[in-house]
């Protein structure tokens, strides 16, 4: 092997990489070789020198600023559990059922059995809360189907026609939309 | 007892945030002194520092085991390349020569003052960190993954994606550009080097 092929094994020996092989032919070669022990002495010296005097400490305020995005991404991985938007929209789902069944049990005259149709009607409004949607936009776009859903089964418990209650419910929509 | 690495790590996706302040404390000079001297300007270096740790933040998952500190530097090392594209967006790194004929990262570090106008000051230590500036880049990444973030030349030579003899040839050359600056120091001369590019 010549000088050059040294200096990588003094390097490699530098940094913990060095096979036991390589590390006895290096140490007979340094014990005969004062270009090499000078190669040595010099990387060593160079490597301290530079470490010492090249820029390596971030400013003060960096690792604060980190820190309070890690506690950002903390919290919201923690609120991504409970979106407040799902729990709005459970929460008028259940307020809408209990409306309904109200509604319905004080109007059932003219149906022939009001608790199968309190049953049908909690039966879709269930169907529809377990529905898993991911972000906001689809919430609300689950919710609004939901609740119309709801209003068309309401029009049939009522004894409209199919056609009817979409007649209905459409203008019911849009009334909705104008209010909005 | 000191956690390891992915010890701390798995900590912190467990919510001990103290875990990941004491990683970053850990590693944040020899990320940072890399960084540092691989970004043209102090603001980039810190874009790009607090960047490799939003990603920690983001998605811990991503380290499998290893050395951390060169899991670090190599998504540092990733994003030195896209500010490098970034700035030259028809050239890659692999390219030595860029159109106006200078190396096309030499446009991400910043050159410093130089190593004759630091050796005028008779400051060694100064005069070298100048002369680190000057190397080529692909020369003083490997100057500073090792010496300043401690990586092994088998980890050095992953994260530029050449082999270990490569990664060693080019920390020959650093050093060889290097050394005429102890000569002050050293009565012989030092023992000249070939200076082909790797």
């Amino acid at each position: 092997m010549k000088c050059e092929d040294f200096e990588k094994l003094i390097l490699l020996a530098g940094s913990g990489e060095l096979s036991p092989g390589d590390g006895q032919a290096l140490e007979s070669h340094l014990s005969a070789c004062a270009d090499c022990r000078r190669y040595r002495e010099e990387v060593v010296h160079l490597t301290r020198l530079a470490a010492s005097a090249l820029p390596s400490e971030p400013a003060s305020f960096l690792v604060p600023r980190i820190l309070a995005h890690a506690g950002a991404e903390t919290r919201r991985g923690q609120q991504s559990w409970f979106p407040v938007p799902r729990f709005h929209i459970l929460a008028l789902a259940a307020s809408l059922l209990v409306a309904v069944c109200v509604w319905v049990v004080s109007t059932s005259e003219g149906t022939k059995d009001p608790i199968t149709d309190m049953h049908t009607l909690a039966t879709v409004m269930s169907s529809e809360m377990e529905t898993e949607v991911d972000n906001q936009a689809e919430q609300g776009a689950a919710g609004e189907d939901a609740l119309r859903k709801l209003a068309l089964e309401l029009l049939r418990v009522e004894g409209f026609t199919a056609d009817e209650t979409e007649e209905q419910a459409s203008s019911a929509g849009g009334e909705l939309e104008a209010d909005a | 007892m000191e956690l390891t690495d992915s010890a701390a790590l798995e900590a912190y996706r467990g919510g001990d945030r103290n875990a990941l302040e004491v990683l970053i404390e850990k590693y944040k000079r020899p990320l940072f002194g890399y960084v540092r001297n691989m970004s043209r300007r102090k603001e980039d270096a810190e874009e790009a520092f607090q960047e490799v740790w939003l990603r920690v933040i983001r998605n811990p998952g991503a380290f499998r085991g290893g050395n951390f500190m060169g899991w670090l530097v190599r998504v540092a090392h990733n994003l030195v390349i896209d500010e490098a594209r970034r700035r030259k967006p028809d050239c890659s790194l692999d390219e030595s020569k860029s159109a106006d004929d200078r190396p096309v990262v030499d446009n991400l570090a910043d050159p410093g003052p130089g190593p004759s106008r630091a050796a005028e000051t008779g400051d060694a230590a100064r005069c070298v960190a100048a002369a680190v500036q000057t190397l080529p880049p692909e020369q003083k990444e490997v100057f500073l993954m090792r010496v300043e973030s401690g990586m092994s030349f088998k980890e050095i030579a992953g994260v530029q994606g050449v082999s270990i003899n490569t990664a060693l040839a080019r920390m020959q050359y650093a050093l060889a550009k290097l050394r005429p600056l102890l000569r002050h120091e050293y009565r012989e001369p030092v023992r000249s080097v070939k200076t082909v590019e790797v």
